[in-house]
Formats: C-alpha cells, sequence, structure tokens
C-alpha cells in the first residue's frame, strides 16, 4: 500500500511563500510600482491553498495572511482578509472541477480572481468610507493590476512548486508499515 | 458525529464566513484590539521588511554612485551657487526671526515652541495600492507615539497611527483617510486639505468668494491640534468654481514626493486629545479594583448579639 503524502510539506510551503510575498509587496514590488500598477501575486497563494490544501489547513493559512495583509495595510481590518477567503472559497468549490496545474488556467484563475479580489476591496470602501469615490481611470488600475497578476501567476506557482519539494525533501516520511524514515 | 461528516465542506465553510465577519465587527466596534495584533504584526515583518529594504537601498546607491559621477561637476557647480543664495536668505530670516520674537515679545504673545524631533527610515510602503502608508523604524521606545506629526525635507508627510516598540505606521497625507486643516499662506483662507492618492490633494471648505489661485502655498492651521502651525503641505493647483454651490473646487500638489520618501521626521508631540485618553487609560488601570463579592467580607460584619 503507497502511503499518502502528508499534506504538511504544502502546507508550509504555501506559508512560508505567503509571508515572503507579502513582505515583497510591501518593499521590492511597492518600488516597482508603474502609474499605480503593482503587482500584487499574494492571490496566488490564496488560489493555490483553494486548489491543493485540504480546506480546513488552506482557511487557517489564508485567515492568518489576510488578517496580517490587513494590519500591514492602511485600511480597515477585514477588508483584505475578506478578498483573499473569497478567492480561497471559490477555488476550493472549483478544486473539483477545474485543474489549475497547466499555466493557461493558472493564469485565468488568478486574473479573475484577483479583479474579483479587487472588487471586493473597493466596493467594501465605498460603502464603509462614504467619501472614498473611484475616479474613473481607477478602475484601469484595477484591471491592469489583475493581468499583471495573471501574467505573471505561472511564476510563482513555478515557485511554490519548488518549495513544496524543497520541504519535502527535508520532511520526515513514513514507509509502508508506519516508521518515520 | 455522521452530522459532521456529511456537512463538513458547508460547516468549514460557514465557519470561515462567520470569522470573517467577526473580524469585520469587532474592528468596526472597538478599533484598538486590532491595535494590539497590529503592533504585534510590525514587530515581526518589521525587521524582514528593514532587512529587504536596507539591501535595496545599497544595490540603488551602488548604481547611483556610479551614474551620479558622470554629472558630479555640473552639479557639484549649481549646488554651490544654490548654497550661497541659501546663506543670505539665512541671514535675512534670522534677522526676521529675531525681529518676530522682539515684536511677540513687546506684545505679549506667547513664543512658538520647538519641538524634539526624531529621524527614521522609511522600512516598507503599503501591502496594497488602495492605501497609502508607510513603516518607519522608529517606535515608542523612540519617543514616538500615536497623532505624532510626521515631515520631510519638503513638508508635511502625514501622522503616526499605529505604534509598536520599535516601529511605527504612518498615515500618508495623500491617503483618502487623511485630513489637515490648512490656512493659505498667501491670504489666511482656511480650508481642508483631503488625500486623493495619486491625484494629489483636494482642499475642501474654501468659499468661492474667497481669493485662491494657483501656485498659492498651502501651510497648516494648528487648529485640529495633531499638526504645529506653520508646516508646509503644498501648492494650489487648479481652481474651478461650482456652478451650484458656496464652495470651489480646488486641487493641490503635495510639498513632499512620496515616490521619493526615504528619510522622515517624527515631531514628538502628543496632540492633547491623546495625552488626555492616554492620562484617563492610566488613570483606570491604577484604580484598585473593586470587589465583586455582592456579601461583606466575613470580617467586616457586624458580630451578632
Amino acid at each position: 500500500m503507497i502511503p499518502k503524502p502528508s499534506p504538511w510539506p504544502r502546507l508550509l510551503a504555501t506559508a512560508l511563500l505567503g509571508f515572503i510575498l507579502l513582505v515583497l509587496s510591501t518593499t521590492v514590488f511597492a518600488w516597482w510600482e508603474i502609474g499605480g500598477v503593482r503587482l500584487h501575486p499574494i492571490i496566488v497563494v490564496a488560489v493555490s491553498a483553494g486548489f491543493y490544501l485540504p480546506l480546513a489547513a488552506g482557511a487557517v493559512v489564508v485567515f492568518l495572511l489576510g488578517i496580517l495583509a490587513d494590519l500591514l495595510s492602511g485600511g480597515f481590518v477585514g477588508l483584505q482578509l475578506s478578498a483573499l477567503m473569497g478567492a480561497f472559497l471559490v477555488s476550493a468549490a472549483l478544486a473539483n472541477w477545474l485543474d489549475i496545474s497547466t499555466w493557461p488556467f493558472q493564469m485565468i484563475a488568478v486574473g479573475l480572481l484577483s479583479l474579483a479580489g479587487q472588487l471586493m476591496v473597493v466596493g467594501g470602501l465605498v460603502l464603509a468610507e462614504r467619501r472614498f469615490l473611484a475616479p474613473a481611470d481607477y478602475w484601469l488600475t484595477v484591471l491592469a493590476q489583475a493581468v499583471l497578476c495573471a501574467v505573471t501567476a505561472p511564476v510563482f506557482f513555478f515557485l511554490l512548486e519548488k518549495l513544496v519539494a524543497a520541504v519535502s525533501r527535508v520532511w520526515p516520511r513514513r514507509d509502508a508499515l508506519g516508521g518515520v524514515r | 458525529m455522521g452530522f459532521f461528516r456529511r456537512y463538513r465542506l458547508t460547516i468549514i465553510i460557514f465557519v470561515i464566513v462567520l470569522g470573517t465577519l467577526a473580524v469585520f465587527s469587532i474592528n468596526a466596534s472597538n478599533p484598538n484590539t486590532s491595535s494590539l495584533m497590529g503592533r504585534m504584526a510590525l514587530e515581526v515583518v518589521g525587521p524582514v521588511q528593514r532587512s529587504i529594504t536596507w539591501v535595496g537601498d545599497k544595490i540603488d546607491n551602488v548604481f547611483n554612485a556610479y551614474f551620479n559621477l558622470v554629472n558630479t561637476a555640473e552639479q557639484n557647480r549649481r549646488l554651490m551657487a544654490q548654497l550661497a543664495r541659501l546663506r543670505q536668505q539665512q541671514a535675512a530670516t534670522e534677522d526676521l526671526r529675531l525681529a518676530n520674537r522682539r515684536l511677540r515679545a513687546l506684545l505679549g504673545l506667547s513664543q512658538s515652541k520647538q519641538w524634539p524631533t526624531v529621524t527614521a527610515d522609511v522600512v516598507a510602503a503599503d501591502v496594497t495600492g488602495h492605501f497609502r502608508t508607510v513603516i518607519i523604524n522608529k517606535g515608542s521606545i523612540h519617543g514616538v507615539g500615536p497623532h505624532m506629526p510626521v515631515i520631510g525635507v519638503q513638508g508635511l508627510v502625514g501622522r503616526t497611527v499605529l505604534v509598536s516598540p520599535h516601529y511605527s505606521k504612518v498615515l500618508l497625507l495623500i491617503d483618502p483617510n487623511a485630513g489637515v486643516d490648512v490656512l493659505v499662506q498667501r491670504n489666511r483662507t482656511r480650508g481642508l486639505v483631503i488625500g486623493a492618492g495619486d491625484q494629489g490633494l483636494k482642499l475642501n471648505y474654501v468659499e468661492s468668494k474667497n481669493d485662491v489661485r494657483p501656485g498659492d502655498r498651502l501651510i497648516t492651521s494648528g487648529v485640529a491640534g495633531v499638526f504645529p502651525k506653520g508646516l508646509l503641505v503644498g501648492s494650489v493647483t487648479t481652481v474651478r468654481a461650482e456652478r451650484r454651490g458656496v464652495f470651489s473646487r480646488v486641487t493641490a500638489a503635495p510639498a513632499v514626493d512620496f515616490q521619493r520618501l526615504e528619510e522622515v521626521l517624527v515631531i514628538l508631540r502628543q496632540p492633547k486629545f491623546v495625552q488626555k485618553a492616554m492620562a484617563e487609560a492610566e488613570k483606570r488601570a491604577a484604580a484598585p479594583t473593586r470587589p465583586r463579592t455582592r456579601h461583606r467580607p466575613r470580617s467586616s460584619r457586624k458580630p451578632t448579639p
């Protein structure tokens, strides 16, 4: 009997990549912002968690990342969290019907969910802060950002798989008899 | 047990949605609960952000040092000329300052106070592009507190909103949540500057009858208590009188270039409302807690005859 692979390496790799991308979003990606368009690849982590992680474990990782993103951001707590959780839940619901192991599907999934997530954030801002009114060119920025996320998504999926492989190599494995190797 | 196994997916989704809503609701009812988590997040993520920014700065410095060599001679000549002009200006300003002090003393007016400052480096920007906040590498152990003004070389940058022991989050002037009471320096017209993100600033509540022109400099009025009077905020770019209503639509450009923000000064001046709130909190914490028992303690009961 072949033992079922442990979900822990992927869980740890997803959490680690999420943290790294969150820090990079506040530093390197912020420096490279062009015309308000900035790389925001944290959505890749939420999508990947939805497709590849067990529901409860993935929810915990995305929840923590969402809270951390909100605390480091200037908005009220719950805004980024809702957007990431929304992306995670939609991904988890689609996981049985859709395979995102190829790059075109990765790009489509990340692009659409990034767009939906940003619309949630802007909608939340308009509802919560009446004076926040998005100017006309704001929507172009939102769209451009979603396209940028979609185009770069395969790179981050690739990095995540490499990280999962690296963690799996050092993770203790169980043999067919249940012993730790 | 069978119920949980059967409806596992629904239950987990329900818990997730409920948890997200709970975070919203807790934060909306009491923002201070999130500040503890926020301080912890700053302390955990801050050192990593600082390290990455340090590396980035070093790489940037290497490139700048190389490319700047090309124009160094020309730049040096220009800066020397500028220095000479500024020295003359400084001497004139010093005369004016002393005259101002003498005249204020004669009129019995109070002298403007010099506040201590602390220099800080910007170590990180906001996670998303929707808000305009930065994280600086000075916190409560350096004397920084919430709602302290932050300035740059060119003018007002913003104010601190969340302070952990070693790091602080600064709400920039261009964030839609930022607001500063200002004066038009030329004619002392009052208005309220609101951040408009990439569009710069909006100057609200300026009556159409007031003479405000493009190029007018905006300074803090010192009225709201957070910012000291006289800090440069920006300059007016467009003025458009509304057909209906009494106010003009005025836009302004911030004095500070927020794209190149690297070093800032925090003015160690706590607004009075924060001092009051902190004093009340300390008083509450120091007050002895009343015993919760409804019955009097046995020792204090009167002896029964």
